[in-house]
C-alpha cells in the first residue's frame, strides 16, 4: 500500500486496492459478528458511549473482554446524573477490565496497555470510538497497529442525534472551555526535513475558537480545510463554516468529504499530499470523529504528516443530545 | 450576481503567516519610515550587533516585519528593485549594502511542547532540544548557502569546497568530496532522528542515541566560522542574523538555552527575536549565574511603543489600508482606496446626538438627571432655562452644570453667550468644558440616560480601537466591509463609503469576539476573562457617573512588583502579553500630585463592549493593590474605587451637597 | 387565529398562558444570514433583499415582529447548496454508485478493483430523470464533468440501449417522495429485459421514495437520505430542536400565507416542509413562502417553475 519515495519519505499509493466497508448498522446487529474477543470502549456520561455495547446484548452477543477506559476527569463528576450515566455500562453485566486513564495523558494510558495484551491479543478486536477523545484514539489505533501488529480492526461510532447550541444560535456552540494549548499528537510528530513549507489540513468542526488556535500556533504557508459534507444533518455543512469564518479568509482551498465516511476522508487527504508534495503537511481533525478515524489511518500509513489538536482546560460534559445512527468501519491497519 | 474576481472583501487576508514573501512585499509598509525621529531604523536590523528583541501584541505586525527582513523576502526585493536580471553578484552586493543576511527561523508552538513528559526526564528533554535546535539553525543556514551558491552569489568554488568538507567534520561525518546537499541530508537525518523519538517514546520507553550530539552554539555558530574562513563571499563585514519568532513559546528552560547565544553572540553574528510583551519566561542562561538584561545584552524595540504616535501611527494604517483596496479590481477602478474617506475622518459626535434623539418617544428622558442635583418640584422651571433641543449635547452639559451648582439661569446665559461667540469668562468656561473636556462624555452619558448605546465610528476610532495592532484595525476594516456589502452596498461601491451605523456592529462584533477569546488563553484564560470583565465594568461606572467626575477613565496602576502570589504575577504578565491590558510608555502620576507609577488600559478593542472611550485622556487612574488584583482576577467584582454616589433627590436647597471639581 | 402579545406565549392544558423562550433577535438573526451569506452561500442576497422578503410579512398570524422572527429563523435553517457543493454531491453520488455496483458479486465475480471498474464503465450508461430541460439535464453535465466520464457512457434517450448495456443509471437532483420518479420510470424502462439493472441517482432521496422504486425493482443511490429531521415542521425536525415551542406557531404561519401562494400544497409539493435549495433552482417540497413568485410576494431564494407551454414571449418586450 505504501511505497518509499526518492526522497525517502512515504507516500501513499493512489491505486484503489480495496472497496472500503462501512456499514449502517441500525437494527442489523444480528447480522454482525455475534462473539467479540476484545472491544474497547471509553467511560463517558454521553448516551452514546453504551449504545452500541448496550444493542449488542440486547442481541445477545458476546464479549470475552471488555476494555474500558476509565478516564479520571469524567468518573468522578459530582453532578448525580452524570455521574449514574458514566456508570450505567455496569447494567449491562459484562467482563469489563478497566484502564484506568487521564485524558490530558493518552501517552502513560497506551503504554499501560501492555499488561492487557493477553486480552488484546484475543480477536475478533473492535473498538467504539464514540466517546474517545481523539488523540486517545489515535494513539490507540497506532499502538494496535505497530505492538500488536492488528492487521484490521472493527470501529463502531454513533452519531448524535443533535449537538447543542447555547440559545439556539448556530454561532455559540462550545466543545470545551477554558485554556487551550495546541499540541502534536503523542506519536504523530511528521517528519518536517526535506519540506520547504507548511500546510495545515483542517478538518472542520464547529468550535471555530480551536481552528483560529491551531492557525496562528502552527502558521502554515498555506490552509487547506476540509468541509465534513453530506453532514449528518443537511446544515452541519454551513455551521462549520459559518464558525471559521475568519479561517475560511486565510484558506487556499475548500474540500470535501462525507463527515460519516473515514475512506472518503483518507481518500481526500492522499489528494492533497499529492498535490503538496515536499511539504510539511500538518492535520487537524477538529470535524467529526470519522472524518478523525480517517485522518488517523492516513497518518498511520504517512508517518511524514504531523497530527495537532487543541487540548482545553476541561471539555463540556454535554454538548451533544442523544443518539442516531450508529455505524461501523473494517478500518485496515496497514 | 457580483463574482468572487470582482468584489473581495479587501481586508479579508492578513495574517502574515500565511503569506508569501511577493505578498509580504506588496503589503510591505514600513512602520519606522512614518515617524521620523524613531529610536530605531531597518538599518539596525542588519548592522546592529547587540541582539534585539522586537515585542508586540497580537497583531503589530512583529511576524510581518522579521519576515520582510529575511533573507527570502530582501531576494525577492533584490530581484525586483533591478529592472534587469538580478545576477548573483548582484543579489550579493545588495545583502552586502543592507549590512547583513537574516535566517528567519520559526519553531511553532507545538514542537516546542513536544520537548517534554512521556517518563523522560527534563534534563534529557533539554539536552534534546538543544541538539534539536541547533541543527535547526544548521539547517536555516545551509538552506541560504544553497540558494546563494544557486543563484550565483558564492562563485568562490575551492572556498565552497573547504566549507563543505569542514562542515561535514564538525557534522561527525568525514566526506571525500561533500555537496552541499550531502550536508544538508546530514542535517535532516540528524533532524529525524529526534523526530524518530518522539515519536516513539509516546508508544514505548526510548533511549535518544544520535552519531553525535551537539551542545549549544556549536553547530549555529560553529558554521557561520566555516564559512567566514572559507568563503570569501560571507565577508566579515556582513553580519549573520539568526531571526527567531514567537519566542514566546519557548518554555523556560528553552529559553535559557537560546539566552545563553543572546549572551554570548560573537562578532558577526547576533540575534532578532520576536516576542510577544512578557513574553520573556526567564532571563536566565544554562550558566548559574548568568543572564541576560536590557541594555547589556539585548535591545528591546515595542511595536506599539513606535507606533501610537497619533498622526504617524494613523497614516501608517492608511497606507497599508491602501495596498488592500488598490488590490481589488474594484476598487482599484473607481478609485477608492482611502480609509479614512471610506470610514470617515472624524466622529461627528454631534450629529450622533441628534440622530440619537430623533426617533424616541421621549425626548427629554435625560433631564431625569436634574434629580440628582436639584428639587424635583423645580425641574420643569430648570429644563426651560436650559433647554436647547437643536443640540442634545449643550442640553447635557448644562445639565452637568446644574447638578454640580451653577445656577440655572447662568447655566442658560453663559451657554446664549458661547452659542453667540462671546468672550466672557463664563462663555470660555463653557466653551472649554464643551469643547475640551466633556463632550465625548456627554454623549456617553447621553446614551445611557436613553438606555442607548455610543457608536464607534469613523477611521480615527477604528485606529483609537485597534490600540497600535495593525492586526485589530485590519479585522474591523473587514468586518465592518463585510457588513457595508449586505446592508449597504451601494454606498460601499458607488459613493465608497460605509455609515457609521455598519462600523460600529462591526466594532461591536470584533469587540465581543475578542473578549470570548480570552478564556481560550493557555493558562490563565479565566483569570485574564474576569481581569477584563472587572476592568470593563469598572470603567463603565465611571462613564456613567452623572456628575462626570473622572471622566473617560480607562486606566489604572498597580505596583506589579508587590503582587507575592506568583501565579496572579504571570496572570498578570500574560495580560500584558496577549495585550488584554497594554502599559504606558513612560510611568505616569495615577493622579496629580501622585507619584509616577506604571499606569496600564484596557484594550480598547474591548471599548464597544463596555460602552467605554477609545481614548486616553489622562487625568484619574484607578489605583490597584495585590488584594485588589486578586479579586479582580477570580471573581466578579467590578466596582469603581471612587465613590460615584448620587446625591438623594432633596427639597431642601440649603442641604445640597456641594459639587466638586 | 391572530394573536397580539400571544406571540410568545402559549396557552397550556390548564388553560394558563405559558411565555415561549424567545427565539433570538431580529439583529442576531440577520448577522448569522449575513455570514452564512458571505461564507457559504457565496450569493449576493443583500439586507435589502431580506427586508423585502420580510414584507410579505404582514401579521397575518401573529404579531408582526413574531412573524419577522419566525421568517427570519426559518431563513437562518434553509440550506442552500452552491455549486462547488453541488459539484462534490455529483462525486459523491458516483462514488457511491461504483462503491455499491463493486460490492455486487454477481457482476464482478473473481476481478480485482481495477478490472471491475472498467467492466462496471463499459456495462453502465448514464440517462437523465425527467425531460430535457429539467434539473436532471443539468446536473448531467456537471456529473460527467466531475467524475471525467466519457461522452461514451451516456445514451440519449433511455430507449436506445445497446444490447450489451446492463446497468442503466438515471441522474436527478431530489426525489423525495418517488411518485413522480416511479411514474416516469415505469414509462421508459417498461420495454428493458428484466437482466437490466436499473438504477436512480439522486442527491437526496427518502426511504419513503427507496421503499417505493424498490417495488418497481429501481435500486435507489444517494448522497443523503432525508429523514424526519429535514422537514421543517416534524415532530423531529432539525430546525425547532431547541425551539420546539415555536414550532405550531411556524407552521401556522406557514400555512397561512402558504395557502395564499400554493393553495394546493402550502407546505411544499405532498407536503414536503423542507427547506433547502440548490444555486439552480430550488424544488417545490420546500416551503413556498421562500420561493413563490408573483403579484404580492417577493421571494428570498429563487424557484424556476416548470412551464409546460408558452411563456417566454412576455418577457421579451416590444422588440424581437
Amino acid at each position: 500500500m505504501t511505497c518509499l519515495s526518492s526522497e525517502g519519505t512515504r507516500r501513499v499509493n493512489v491505486q484503489p486496492k480495496k472497496l472500503y466497508s462501512q456499514t449502517l448498522i441500525q437494527d442489523r446487529y444480528s447480522a454482525l459478528p455475534r462473539e467479540w474477543g476484545c472491544f474497547l470502549v471509553a467511560g463517558g456520561s454521553d448516551y452514546r458511549a453504551y449504545e452500541v455495547l448496550r444493542k449488542f446484548c440486547e442481541h445477545g452477543s458476546v464479549f470475552k473482554n471488555v476494555l474500558f477506559f476509565d478516564f479520571c476527569e469524567r468518573n468522578k463528576d459530582v453532578d448525580e446524573t452524570i455521574y449514574r450515566a458514566y456508570n450505567s455500562y455496569m447494567t449491562l453485566n459484562l467482563k469489563v477490565t478497566k484502564i484506568p486513564c487521564s485524558i490530558t495523558d493518552a501517552s502513560s494510558c497506551i503504554k499501560s496497555l501492555e499488561k492487557y495484551s493477553k486480552e488484546i491479543n484475543c480477536s475478533p478486536t473492535a473498538i467504539d470510538i464514540s466517546c474517545f477523545t481523539k488523540p486517545f484514539f489515535f494513539l490507540i489505533l497506532k499502538y494496535l497497529k505497530e505492538q500488536i501488529r492488528l492487521k484490521c480492526i472493527t470501529v463502531f461510532y454513533t452519531e448524535p442525534r443533535s449537538y447543542l447550541f447555547s440559545k439556539g444560535l448556530l454561532r455559540s456552540y462550545h466543545s470545551s472551555y477554558g485554556a487551550l494549548t495546541v499540541h502534536e499528537m503523542p506519536g504523530f510528530p511528521g517528519i518536517d526535513t526535506r519540506c520547504t513549507q507548511k500546510i495545515l489540513v483542517v478538518l472542520l468542526g464547529f468550535d471555530g475558537e480551536l481552528s483560529s488556535f491551531i492557525t496562528e500556533e502552527v502558521a502554515p504557508d498555506e490552509t487547506i480545510i476540509v468541509n465534513g459534507f453530506p453532514g449528518y444533518s443537511p446544515k452541519f455543512k454551513d455551521i462549520s463554516l459559518i464558525n471559521n469564518e475568519r479561517l475560511l479568509g486565510t484558506s487556499s482551498e475548500l474540500l470535501y468529504a462525507r463527515a460519516d465516511n473515514p475512506f472518503e476522508t483518507f481518500n481526500v487527504l492522499g489528494k492533497i499530499r499529492r498535490s503538496y508534495e515536499n511539504t510539511f503537511m500538518n492535520i487537524a481533525p477538529l470535524g467529526t470523529k470519522p472524518m478523525a478515524l480517517g485522518a488517523c489511518m492516513y497518518a498511520i500509513c504517512d508517518p511524514s504528516v504531523r497530527v495537532v489538536y487543541p487540548l482545553p482546560e476541561r471539555y463540556a460534559n454535554v454538548t451533544t443530545e442523544q443518539c442516531w445512527h450508529s455505524w461501523v468501519y473494517m478500518v485496515p491497519l496497514v | 450576481m457580483i463574482s468572487d474576481d470582482f468584489y473581495k472583501n479587501p481586508f479579508s487576508e492578513y495574517n502574515a503567516n500565511v503569506m508569501d514573501s511577493g505578498k509580504i512585499l506588496t503589503y510591505w509598509c514600513s512602520p519606522f519610515t512614518q515617524i521620523p525621529y524613531a529610536a530605531f531604523s531597518e538599518d539596525d536590523v542588519y548592522r546592529d550587533p547587540m541582539p534585539i528583541i522586537f515585542m508586540g501584541g497580537r497583531g503589530t505586525g512583529k511576524t510581518m516585519f522579521l519576515k520582510y527582513c529575511s533573507y527570502a523576502v530582501q531576494r525577492e526585493k533584490a530581484f525586483r528593485e533591478e529592472k534587469t536580471l538580478c545576477t548573483g553578484n548582484l543579489l550579493l552586493s545588495y545583502l552586502q549594502k543592507r549590512g547583513g543576511i537574516c535566517f528567519y527561523i520559526r519553531i511553532d508552538g507545538p514542537a516546542l511542547r513536544s520537548f517534554t513528559g512521556h517518563g523522560v526526564p527534563q534534563e534529557k528533554w533539554d539536552a534534546i532540544f538543544t541538539h534539536f535546535f541547533e541543527l535547526q539553525i544548521a539547517k536555516c543556514y545551509m538552506d541560504v548557502i544553497r540558494d546563494l551558491v544557486q543563484n550565483g552569489a558564492i562563485q568562490d568554488e575551492s572556498g565552497k569546497n573547504d566549507f563543505l568538507r569542514e562542515a561535514a567534520t564538525l557534522l561527525g561525518r568525514a566526506a571525500a568530496t561533500p555537496d552541499i546537499n550531502a550536508i544538508g541530508e546530514i542535517i535532516e537525518g540528524n533532524l529525524e532522528e529526534v523526530t524518530a523519538f518522539r515519536s516513539k517514546i509516546t508508544l514505548m520507553d526510548a533511549s535518544f542515541e544520535p552519531v553525535k550530539v551537539f551542545p549549544s552554539q556549536y553547530l549555529s555558530f560553529g558554521l557561520v566560522d566555516i564559512a567566514r574562513r572559507t568563503i570569501k563571499e560571507v565577508s566579515a563585514n556582513m553580519n549573520i542574523i539568526f531571526m527567531i519568532d514567537e519566542y514566546e513559546n519557548f518554555s523556560e528552560s528553552q529559553q535559557r538555552i537560546v539566552n545563553s547565544c543572546l549572551k554570548f553572540v560573537k562578532p558577526g553574528i547576533t540575534f532578532r527575536l520576536g516576542m510577544r510583551l512578557e513574553g520573556f519566561h526567564t532571563f536566565d542562561t544554562i550558566s548559574d549565574n548568568e543572564f541576560i538584561k536590557e541594555g547589556r545584552d539585548y535591545r528591546r524595540i515595542v511595536f506599539e511603543d513606535i507606533l501610537i504616535k497619533d498622526n504617524d501611527y494613523e497614516q501608517f494604517l492608511i497606507d497599508v489600508a491602501r495596498k488592500r483596496l488598490e488590490s481589488v479590481e474594484m476598487f482599484r477602478n473607481k478609485g477608492i482606496s482611502d480609509i479614512s474617506i471610506i470610514l470617515g475622518k472624524k466622529a461627528d459626535i454631534e450629529k450622533e446626538a441628534i440622530e440619537l434623539m430623533a426617533n424616541r418617544t421621549d425626548r427629554e428622558k435625560h433631564f431625569d438627571l436634574l434629580k440628582y442635583g436639584a428639587a424635583v418640584s423645580s425641574i420643569e422651571e430648570i429644563k426651560d432655562k436650559i433647554r436647547w433641543p437643536q443640540q442634545p449635547l449643550l442640553e447635557m452639559l448644562n445639565i452637568l452644570w446644574v447638578i454640580r451648582g451653577i445656577e440655572p439661569e447662568r447655566v442658560g446665559e453663559s451657554m446664549k453667550e458661547y452659542l453667540e461667540g462671546e468672550k466672557s469668562e463664563d462663555a470660555k468656561k463653557y466653551r472649554m468644558d464643551y469643547v475640551d473636556k466633556y463632550k465625548l462624555s456627554l454623549m456617553f452619558l447621553l446614551a445611557s440616560a436613553h438606555r442607548m448605546n455610543k457608536k464607534y465610528y469613523s477611521f480615527p476610532v477604528f485606529s483609537f480601537l485597534s490600540s497600535g495592532i495593525v492586526g485589530n484595525f485590519i479585522e474591523l476594516c473587514r468586518r465592518a466591509f463585510q457588513y457595508a456589502f449586505f446592508e449597504n452596498r451601494e454606498n460601499l461601491l458607488e459613493q465608497g463609503i460605509i455609515e457609521p451605523e455598519l462600523q460600529n456592529k462591526a466594532a461591536v462584533d470584533l469587540a465581543n469576539t475578542e473578549l470570548q477569546m480570552i478564556p481560550r488563553i493557555p493558562k490563565y484564560g479565566d483569570y485574564l476573562y474576569h481581569f477584563a470583565n472587572n476592568l470593563g465594568n469598572i470603567f463603565r461606572e465611571y462613564h456613567r457617573d452623572v456628575f462626570i467626575r473622572y471622566p473617560e477613565t480607562n486606566q489604572f496602576s498597580i505596583d506589579i512588583a508587590s503582587v507575592s502570589d506568583e501565579k496572579l504575577q504571570k496572570a498578570f504578565n500574560a495580560a500584558i502579553e496577549w495585550s488584554i491590558i497594554q502599559k504606558k510608555a513612560t510611568a505616569q502620576q495615577s493622579t496629580p500630585g501622585s507619584p509616577r507609577k506604571a499606569i496600564y488600559t484596557l484594550n480598547r478593542i474591548f471599548s464597544p463592549a463596555y460602552q467605554i472611550t477609545y481614548r486616553t485622556r489622562g487625568g484619574y487612574s484607578e489605583e490597584f493593590s495585590a488584594s485588589d488584583l486578586s479579586e479582580l482576577m477570580t471573581r466578579d467584582v467590578g466596582k469603581p474605587k471612587k465613590d460615584l454616589g448620587k446625591r438623594m433627590k432633596i427639597e431642601d436647597k440649603d442641604q445640597r451637597d456641594l459639587p466638586f471639581k | 387565529m391572530e394573536a397580539s402579545n400571544k406571540d410568545l406565549i402559549s396557552t397550556s392544558g390548564g388553560g394558563e398562558q405559558i411565555s415561549l423562550p424567545p427565539l433570538p433577535s431580529e439583529d442576531e438573526l440577520l448577522a448569522q444570514i449575513m455570514i452564512t451569506v458571505d461564507n457559504v452561500w457565496k450569493t449576493d442576497l443583500s439586507k435589502r433583499d431580506i427586508d423585502k422578503w420580510l414584507s410579505n410579512f404582514t401579521g397575518q398570524a401573529f404579531d408582526l415582529k413574531y412573524e419577522r422572527q419566525i421568517a427570519l429563523w426559518l431563513l437562518v435553517n434553509f440550506v442552500y447548496y452552491n455549486e462547488n457543493e453541488v459539484r462534490h454531491l455529483c462525486r459523491v453520488l458516483y462514488h457511491n454508485f461504483i462503491h455499491q455496483m463493486l460490492q455486487c458479486s454477481l457482476l464482478f465475480q473473481g476481478s480485482d478493483i481495477p478490472d471491475s471498474l472498467e467492466q462496471l464503465e463499459n456495462m453502465t450508461r448514464f440517462y437523465h430523470l425527467g425531460r430535457p430541460g429539467e434539473s436532471g439535464t443539468f446536473i448531467l453535465y456537471y456529473f460527467r464533468q466531475e467524475n471525467r466520464l466519457p461522452l461514451t457512457s451516456f445514451i440519449s434517450h433511455p430507449l436506445r440501449l445497446p444490447e450489451r448495456i446492463k446497468v442503466v443509471a438515471f441522474i436527478d437532483d431530489v426525489t423525495l417522495s418517488g411518485s413522480q420518479a416511479s411514474k416516469y420510470l415505469e414509462r421508459e424502462t417498461r420495454h428493458y429485459d428484466n437482466d437490466k439493472i436499473k438504477v436512480l441517482l439522486t442527491f437526496f432521496s427518502t426511504q419513503e421514495s427507496i421503499r417505493l422504486l424498490r417495488e418497481d425493482s429501481i435500486e435507489v443511490i444517494s448522497c443523503t437520505t432525508l429523514d424526519d429531521r429535514s422537514r421543517c415542521f416534524s415532530g423531529n425536525s432539525s430546525v425547532f430542536y431547541h425551539f420546539p415551542e415555536h414550532l405550531k406557531n411556524a407552521e401556522l404561519m406557514a400555512l397561512t400565507y402558504g395557502r395564499k401562494l400554493y393553495p394546493s400544497d402550502p407546505l411544499g409539493y405532498k407536503n414536503g416542509q423542507y427547506f433547502f435549495g440548490f444555486f439552480y433552482n430550488t424544488p417545490d417540497n420546500t416551503l413556498p413562502i421562500f420561493w413563490a413568485d408573483g403579484p404580492g410576494w417577493t421571494p428570498v431564494i429563487r424557484r424556476y417553475q416548470k412551464i409546460f407551454s408558452g411563456g417566454i414571449e412576455n418577457d421579451i418586450g416590444r422588440f424581437l
